[in-house]
């Protein structure tokens, strides 16, 4: 399964007439929303179902009649191939973040004639300083849109799981405000570290943790044709002579202005400025954790057996003794379609009439537990799914 | 005293000794077992009570987080098999044991540790200092049990930087403690190694204990029933708990026992176990004196083990909070310690201003801004208070509290044993304990 992706299993005795709502030819991409609770039948209209997502999906095939599988809503966007209206130009000059997201939307619907194909667009929060002047001569709404987020430092874009997508630094996104402590990030894992505390949850996970310096670079070069800006660092490490350690990468970004070229490289460098490290956190067992942490936001990861230790500056007190974990991103989440979500295909029939159709009696529902895979606590989550070329 | 002793089954006298009769010994895996019998004629035999506090001490041994990765071995019949040993499995094939004449058959299964006889015991904590707004940056130390000399063999391994090692007696519980103190030392990560006998593993260590009786147990300000015993790991379910070192000692409580929404400290006086008691309360963001308090109690919910370790124990207590649903308060006692260190939460995460005080209204004297003390002491020993968060106190009653609205109310009690500054009994070193507060575990053995 792919980033973004989702796959449902109904089980032996769907009825017929189910399974033909699922048909890709009849309902050829519905959408597909996972709602942490079911909505009770009379109550199931399209926009209440909509708002009660955690996830959303396109439906896009039926394989054996009873296994539903396609990608997720950011697929209108265009696909990770590439697939997608490509032939399309969008320049602005000196605009804010802001003005560049509300920029993007309004030139897609300028070339197409239709808004962009989310139901909604927002910055939700967070303040993003700079200004930039964005020049994308081609490329799908979806990589325009990490193309986007690029020219700023720790800013991205996600699916908020119900049909819109929102651009925002990690605070505007997740709600992270405020001073360190607890609830600088989403939730706590570790083993035992189940149970909700000063209104802060937490999850028992284990952990299998990696500290590398695989992404470490001591200068990146960026250009756009031409000659390279490169933004360097003072680095500790030596080579094996005992000169100080030359570690560059190579950023191409032919869609880059000269003048932003600079930022781009310190925004490329920032992230990987340091060892990183890379962690798979299995979730022992808890009820959508999808719904708390979300693809992107952070978590502390509190393991001393794995030898996660943290900054101390941010030490709090968790269970009754001072820990001292490590702030690390979720940037990939697979977790399991449970017994009491809500599963929907949200067939568009008209320009304004939607069909619910509520698949939830049928779901062959899955045992829980989740996988996440985390990383720097910086880590922008464009750099995971964004199609760059880098060399060493 | 004669008999086995795996952890700490075994290790109580009041539970009487255990006896094996059967041991294999297979590479580096050793299973051991033996009898235990409920019947009131036999010298061996066990009350009910002691039955369940047994049974409880076998299986907690590898139940989930049980906190011990290691465990000390100690055989008087055959004591070339004294060292330690990591809990592989632990049975016993009595489901009730309550029938008179039924015989408990318990086995342990357990695995050589490298370096059995004295493994280098690693001990990490994450860091030193207690985040604080009094800017107070205390000496910061560790303590071990006896390890036969003045500090046994140590290999401290603190990440930059060296401690100025500095074995201090502690009277009876023959503790040592290890200080040091530099302003660049104070928050980072440090490692302590040290190797010792495994008789003297559980001197002074950090214990929980439960209470199997019948009957609600009361305090010892009325004269305290004896039925309570160690628990082993976590895996222990009765509605009383304690947590204590052999120095002090913290019980919540509720309403059945005639006080609410309050926990019993005690000190050992060097003969008995000295009791007060204290009471808890939180406010909204009004000022403390109007009707928006609410303390504690009347019903404590629940009680549960965090945390079950020599060197750390912490236990969490559920109380009811009236009108407001309920607040989590955890006790942690630290080996070597004379503090008890508190930390209350909402399980919301609401706001409150959070205060603790004595019961008995108790004068004291600003120590600074962190610490107060009782101005007089009985048997050589003063309370003394903490709080880590600015705060506001009442000398005349020792209450302390939290003026700000904090989602964490943080408190110390501790005993000041008074017989002066050779045995580290200063109010600066007492307290350093609480201030400087390493979250000590073990987390390798072997040599």
């Amino acid at each position: 399964m792919a980033t973004g992706d989702w796959s449902v299993t109904l089980r032996d005795d769907t009825p017929w007439r189910v399974t033909d709502l699922c048909d890709p030819d009849q309902v050829g991409y519905a959408s597909l929303v996972v709602a942490p609770v079911r909505i009770p039948d009379g109550a199931a209209t399209a926009a209440r179902v909509w708002s009660s997502g955690m996830y959303s999906g396109v439906l896009r095939r039926q394989s054996q009649r009873l296994v539903l599988s396609g990608p997720g809503t950011v697929w209108w966007a265009g696909g990770e191939d590439g697939s997608g209206d490509w032939e399309w130009t969008w320049t602005d000059a000196a605009v804010t973040f802001s003005a560049a997201v509300a920029s993007l939307s309004a030139r897609y619907l300028a070339v197409f004639g239709v808004p962009v194909p989310f139901r909604s667009w927002t910055v939700p929060g967070g303040t993003i300083a700079g200004t930039r002047s964005p020049t994308s001569t081609s490329g799908t709404l979806r990589q325009k849109m990490d193309y986007l987020v690029s020219l700023w430092t720790d800013v991205q874009w996600r699916s908020d799981g119900r049909g819109g997508i929102e651009f925002a630094d990690q605070y505007g996104l997740y709600g992270l405000f405020g001073p360190l402590g607890p609830s600088f990030a989403a939730a706590m894992l570790g083993p035992f570290a189940d149970g909700i505390e000063a209104g802060f949850p937490g999850f028992n996970a284990r952990t299998t943790a990696a500290k590398h310096l695989e992404q470490y670079a001591t200068a990146i070069g960026v250009e756009n044709g031409g000659a390279a800006t490169y933004a360097t660092l003072t680095t500790s490490y030596r080579n094996p002579v005992g000169d100080l350690a030359r570690v560059t990468r190579h950023l191409s970004s032919p869609q880059t202005v000269a003048g932003d070229l600079a930022s781009v490289a310190a925004a490329e460098l920032d992230l990987v400025d340091t060892f990183a490290w890379s962690v798979d956190v299995s979730i022992v067992s808890a009820y959508a954790p999808a719904d708390t942490i979300k693809c992107g936001a952070q978590v502390w990861l509190a393991d001393d057996a794995q030898g996660l230790f943290g900054l101390p500056a941010d030490r709090f007190f968790w269970r009754g003794e001072l820990v001292c974990p490590v702030l690390a991103r979720v940037v990939g989440h697979q977790w399991p379609i449970e017994d009491g979500m809500g599963v929907y295909l949200l067939w568009q029939t008209g320009a304004s009439s939607t069909t619910v159709i509520d698949l939830s009696d049928w779901v062959e529902w899955e045992p829980p537990g989740s996988r996440m895979t985390v990383g720097l606590p910086d880590l922008d989550l464009a750099t995971v799914v964004a199609q760059r070329q880098m060399r060493i | 005293m004669a008999g086995i002793s795996i952890g700490r089954f075994g290790l109580n006298p009041t539970l009487g000794e255990i006896h094996a009769d059967s041991m294999k010994l297979d590479g580096d895996t050793f299973t051991v077992s033996g009898d235990l019998i409920r019947a009131a004629a036999d010298t061996d035999a066990l009350s009910v009570i002691k039955l369940r506090a047994v049974c409880q001490q076998i299986v907690g041994m590898v139940a989930a987080g049980a906190g011990e990765i290691v465990v000390p071995l100690v055989w008087s019949e055959s004591t070339q098999f004294d060292g330690w040993w990591r809990p592989i499995s632990a049975e016993h094939d009595l489901a009730h044991p309550v029938l008179q004449g039924e015989t408990l058959r318990w086995q342990f299964q357990l695995e050589r540790v490298s370096g059995w006889r004295a493994p280098w015991l690693e001990h990490r904590a994450q860091l030193t200092l207690l985040p604080n707004d009094h800017s107070l940056v205390p000496v910061t130390n560790f303590t071990g049990p006896a390890v036969g000399g003045s500090a046994g063999e140590l290999s401290p391994y603190p990440t930059g930087g060296g401690p100025t090692p500095f074995a201090a007696g502690d009277g009876s519980t023959s503790l040592w403690r290890l200080e040091w103190g530099s302003a660049a030392e104070t928050v980072r990560r440090v490692d302590y190694r040290y190797a010792g006998l495994a008789a003297a593993h559980y001197t002074g260590a950090a214990t929980i204990d439960t209470y199997y009786g019948t009957s609600v147990p009361s305090t010892n300000l009325t004269g305290e029933e004896t039925e309570w015993y160690p628990v082993v790991g976590r895996q222990v379910s009765t509605p009383y708990l304690r947590v204590g070192n052999g120095m002090v000692r913290v019980r919540p409580m509720d309403w059945s026992t005639g006080a609410g929404g309050r926990a019993e400290f005690e000190w050992w006086s060097g003969s008995a176990w000295v009791s007060h008691m204290f009471e808890f309360g939180s406010a909204g963001t009004t000022s403390w004196n109007t009707a928006d308090v609410s303390g504690f109690g009347p019903t404590l919910t629940g009680v549960h083990v965090l945390r079950n370790s020599p060197e750390t124990s912490t236990i969490r207590a559920i109380y009811d909070v009236y009108q407001r649903g309920s607040a989590q308060v955890d006790f942690t006692v630290r080996r070597g310690g004379k503090t008890v260190s508190i930390v209350m939460t909402e399980p919301v995460g609401t706001a409150r201003q959070w205060m603790i005080r004595p019961v008995t209204a108790t004068p004291t004297t600003s120590v600074d801004a962190g610490t107060m003390a009782q101005t007089t002491a009985s048997s050589n020993r003063k309370l003394v208070f903490m709080c880590p968060t600015t705060h506001t106190r009442n000398l005349a009653t020792g209450e302390m509290f939290i003026t700000t609205a904090n989602a964490t109310g943080r408190f110390g009690v501790g005993m000041q044993h008074n017989t002066g500054t050779a045995w580290h009994e200063s109010i600066a070193a007492m307290t350093a304990h609480y201030y400087s507060q390493p979250s000590l575990k073990l987390v390798a053995a072997g040599r």
